[in-house]
């Protein structure tokens, strides 16, 4: 037998000590004694009152907050007309519809098949209707990135199009004038008007200037899930500014600049300034930031 | 009568009954305090969202089932650091000498920090089995993993750790 699994059947209770004795020497099996001795009367370091009272879970504002959306009118016209057709179709349908919302930081949801896993980022809003586990449909605007366990039918839709996808992680991102769509495991199928795109591990299609790009991503995970910042792989210099505007508040006047460029790089979220810099900066553009306006010129 | 998880008073019993637990494993996993009781609320406020389609016996499962893809999904980024109190001390009839008491407290120390460098999964299963007290079969079932796994985790843990407090010299007296 070997010690490990000696050892293992000791603390199952399988093994006596003196039998133990047998495969490792007293001195080492009294260190794991003291050791065991120590723990056993331990309690984490929390005190009664960081525990979590009742009230903080039936109270829990989350579901009940009616929230704004984005300020630009072309979105809200769409974003109205869907949600008038959505009741209409809820009251003959008698499902209730389930909405989330993330306000200033990531908001981290399970779906009702009791194992995706959503992070929904500021801005960002989701939504489903008497979810049905064996064909999953969610409705999205912002971004999101889905780790999804179970195989089985999931689509994700957003404004233009949908994604279908087969048991994987992967993220959307729906903004107003770009889509982009990173598949990060599994295989992803982005399905638009005109064609469908599939995606494997690694292969990212993003729709911008009427075009769609196929290209790749070298990481496992999105950045901004972790909240430590932005990070950008050949990403129109547009969206890295919608970007900038929506995580600072802050409003970019980009008249004076060229934007038909792309920038590869990531920024922290902890100052504007510095963010600026890393954008800015090796793209020849100066900036100015005046309160909350930022104007920028060549 | 079958216990509904929508109603209030059943809702409450698994709450009471669940918190601490919850908490406590996620923050075995996380080795941080604030993020173990943010995911421990959304695990709760999930179940309570879904009251109408999760079986009352099997509410425990869920919520750590939850809290654990929660984790998961986290990109945990900081060096993890777990602190623990005594549970009830020691009746000693002679106060200890300062010497020991100090000696104590470093073995405490080091404890600690060995405990801290395990990987999540490790060191949770094995402060849940030591300090929450919970069987094998339950940390199994809890943690969706087979009780094989449960059991080398437990030997590996209690092995490596004695491994990181010989580094640091703590078992020389």
């Amino acid at each position: 037998m070997e010690k490990e699994e000696a050892i293992s059947l000791w603390l199952r209770g399988d093994l006596s000590q003196d039998e133990l004795q047998n495969h490792v020497n007293a001195s080492e099996i009294e260190e794991y004694q003291k050791i065991l001795a120590t723990v056993d009367n331990w309690r984490p370091a929390i005190n009664q009152s960081d525990y979590l009272v009742l009230s903080d879970v039936l109270s829990a504002p989350e579901k009940n907050v009616a929230l704004p959306f984005y300020r630009r009118p072309a979105f809200m016209a769409v974003a109205a007309s869907l949600v008038l057709i959505c009741s209409l179709v809820f009251l003959f349908m008698h499902d209730q519809e389930e909405v989330f919302y993330a306000v200033s930081k990531n908001k981290i949801f399970t779906l009702p098949d009791q194992s995706t896993i959503v992070t929904l980022a500021p801005g960002g809003r989701l939504s489903y209707s008497g979810f049905d586990s064996d064909d999953r449909k969610v409705r999205l605007s912002g971004r999101a990135f889905f780790d999804i366990p179970e195989k089985g039918p999931f689509s994700v839709e957003y404004a233009a199009g949908k994604v279908e996808v087969l048991g994987t992680q992967f993220e959307v991102n729906d903004l107003d004038n770009y889509l982009e769509i990173t598949c990060f495991e599994g295989r992803v199928a982005v399905v638009t008007d005109q064609k469908t795109i599939e995606l494997s591990r690694g292969e990212k299609a993003s729709y911008f200037d009427d075009k769609w790009l196929i290209d790749g991503t070298s990481y496992l995970k999105p950045l901004w899930i972790s909240g430590q910042g932005e990070r950008f792989e050949n990403a129109p210099l547009l969206k890295v500014i919608q970007v900038l505007e929506k995580r600072f508040k802050i409003k970019i006047d980009t008249n004076k600049i060229n934007l038909e460029r792309r920038f590869t790089g990531m920024f922290g979220l902890e100052d504007i300034s510095r963010a600026c810099q890393v954008v800015f900066s090796p793209l020849g553009i100066k900036f100015q930031i005046e309160g909350e306006r930022i104007i920028l010129s060549e | 009568m079958a216990k509904n998880l929508c109603d209030t008073k059943h809702f409450e019993e698994v709450f009471e009954e669940n918190n601490r637990s919850l908490t406590n494993f996620l923050y075995y996993q996380f080795g941080d305090l604030e993020k173990a009781k943010n995911f421990t609320q959304e695990a709760f406020i999930r179940l309570w969202s879904n009251c109408a389609k999760v079986v009352f016996e099997k509410a425990r499962s869920y919520l750590f089932t939850t809290g654990k893809r929660l984790f998961l999904d986290e990109v945990a980024h900081e060096k993890v650091k777990l602190k623990f109190a005594e549970r009830q001390k020691s009746l000693d009839v002679d106060s200890p000498s300062t010497d020991d008491a100090v000696r104590t407290e470093e073995f405490k120390d080091a404890l600690e920090k060995a405990i801290s460098s395990l990987s999540e999964k490790p060191r949770s299963i094995f402060l849940m089995n030591r300090i929450e007290k919970m069987k094998y079969s339950e940390i199994a079932d809890t943690m969706d993993i087979s009780i094989k796994t449960v059991e080398k985790h437990m030997s590996q843990s209690l092995i490596k750790i004695r491994e990181q407090l010989n580094e640091f010299g703590s078992f020389k007296f």
